[in-house]
């Protein structure tokens, strides 16, 4: 599979900035000091499953696991059904 | 006037105490908090009980390595900076104990959040920021930092209190108390708009380094690019592994989010790995940075910021302490740059690292009030 880390990034943003731009960009370099590079990932970058598995610890950390787990799952289904 | 500046160079903690609380005791308004800074020269605990006494306010503050007060540098002596009620509408206080046993935050932000009536989660970020003085040898700055980040977007700033190069013992101080292995959070809800500015004076180069292998706990980075770290950085520079170490100062390197970089700054060489002054995570992309004139970049961050406020009003600067060793290679260049604040109420700090939302380095981070 491809681009569920940024499915994953856009969902935690999403998710905890709630369309506050400030908050968004507070978010996108929270996310560079843990280590995640919003812009290394793309639609069509294949996915790692230590970086998935790190996005969905950090949404589980920002209280937003249940939001983001629900939009990786839709994500999957609708990748697997192509 | 909106805060009140307030110095002591006596070197009894009990003195300069009394000389702090006479200081502040010339306020033309309430004060709503102080802030200290305290050279590590004083018994921490003597001065934190003597404060205590003589401050009737809540108070907040941590040891340094070297002081400042509106424009004057200062070493062993002790500063303080009182806002007023009309700066800050409401102000709670927690100190989080025992960094080494693991970062427990729950019950500290319940003390933070009890005079605002809701969790900080629920507080306006746009109305609401915080302080935070941790102890700088406590290695915990990132996961407090990280934990914090997560609990809250309100933003925390401050820094790691220093004991003046010495590296034996930091403390940070809350109403009364001297406390090691910890760390103090304000909670500030300031009547008049506000800013954050955390300038930094390197310009980004092309050069990057990756960090393949990594030991986080000791912020020792084993390997850029796949190469042992010392002679990948040493390469990235065009120098040998050797000279290395002299480059650290003017060419630290930054990790860029938004543009902006966040600086880890190399401690030094312990075989063929590179010790840092905070954490770099594996498979973190770092940009090699170079020095440009400190002076004349916080210069030019204090007009913006003057011209985005109107005025100022107050200002509480986290210094590094590389910044001011830095600044202190060229004779009369640190007053240059105390000078820079001379015309505001504002004390700041040399610090072990600096903290806005994450732990930095190599940065003045500042509190502005207008």
């Amino acid at each position: 599979m491809v681009g569920t880390a940024k499915v994953l990034i856009d969902s935690i943003i999403f998710n905890r900035a709630k369309g506050d731009d400030m908050v968004a960009a507070m978010i996108r370099t929270k996310l560079a000091l843990k280590g995640i590079n919003c812009t290394k990932y793309k639609g069509d970058t294949p996915d790692d499953p230590k970086i998935i598995e790190r996005l969905l610890a950090i949404a589980r950390d920002f209280g937003i696991a249940e939001p983001v787990m629900k939009q990786y799952e839709s994500y999957r289904r609708r990748i697997q059904a192509q | 006037m909106k805060a009140i500046v307030a110095v002591s160079k006596h070197n009894s903690p009990v003195e300069a105490a009394s000389e702090i609380a006479k200081g502040l005791a010339l306020a033309t308004e309430p004060l709503a908090l102080v802030v200290v800074f305290a050279s590590s020269a004083y018994d921490p605990n003597t001065l934190a009980t003597e404060l205590g006494k003589q401050i009737t306010v809540p108070f907040i503050g941590c040891t340094t390595a070297g002081e400042f007060a509106s424009g004057i540098v200062l070493k062993n002596g002790i500063v303080a900076l009182g806002l007023f009620s009309s700066l800050i509408r409401k102000v709670s206080i927690a100190a989080v104990e025992n960094l080494s046993s693991g970062i427990e935050l729950a019950q500290p932000l319940e003390v933070l959040a009890a005079p605002f009536g809701k969790p900080l989660s629920e507080l306006d970020v746009r109305k609401h920021v915080g302080l935070v003085f941790v102890d700088g040898l406590s290695k915990a700055e990132e996961k407090l930092m990280e934990k914090l980040g997560d609990s809250t977007d309100i933003i925390f700033v401050g820094g790691s209190a220093g004991d003046d190069l010495k590296f034996q013992a930091t403390y940070v101080f809350a109403n009364g108390k001297a406390y090691t292995n910890a760390a103090v959070l304000a909670l500030l809800e300031p009547a008049v708009p506000y800013k954050i500015v955390k300038t930094q004076s390197f310009r980004v180069l092309n050069q990057k380094l990756v960090a393949t292998k990594v030991n986080e706990k000791e912020r020792e980075v084993l390997e850029f690019n796949g190469l042992p770290a010392a002679k990948a950085y040493a390469q990235a520079l065009g120098t040998t592994e050797e000279q290395l170490p002299n480059f650290f100062m003017q060419n630290p390197v930054g990790l860029i989010a938004d543009t902006e970089p966040f600086v880890r700054s190399p401690q030094q060489v312990k075989s063929n790995s590179v010790i840092f002054y905070c954490n770099v995570l594996e498979g973190m992309e770092l940009a090699l940075l170079d020095s440009t004139d400190i002076v004349k970049d916080t210069h030019q961050a204090l007009q913006q910021v003057e011209k985005e406020l109107g005025s100022i009003s107050a200002i509480l600067n986290f210094h590094c302490i590389l910044r001011t060793l830095q600044l202190m290679q060229t004779p009369g260049k640190l007053e240059e740059y105390a000078q820079l604040f001379k015309a505001y109420p504002s004390i700041g700090f040399s610090t072990y690292g600096e903290q806005y939302l994450g732990h930095i380095n190599q940065t003045s981070t500042m509190l502005v009030f207008a």
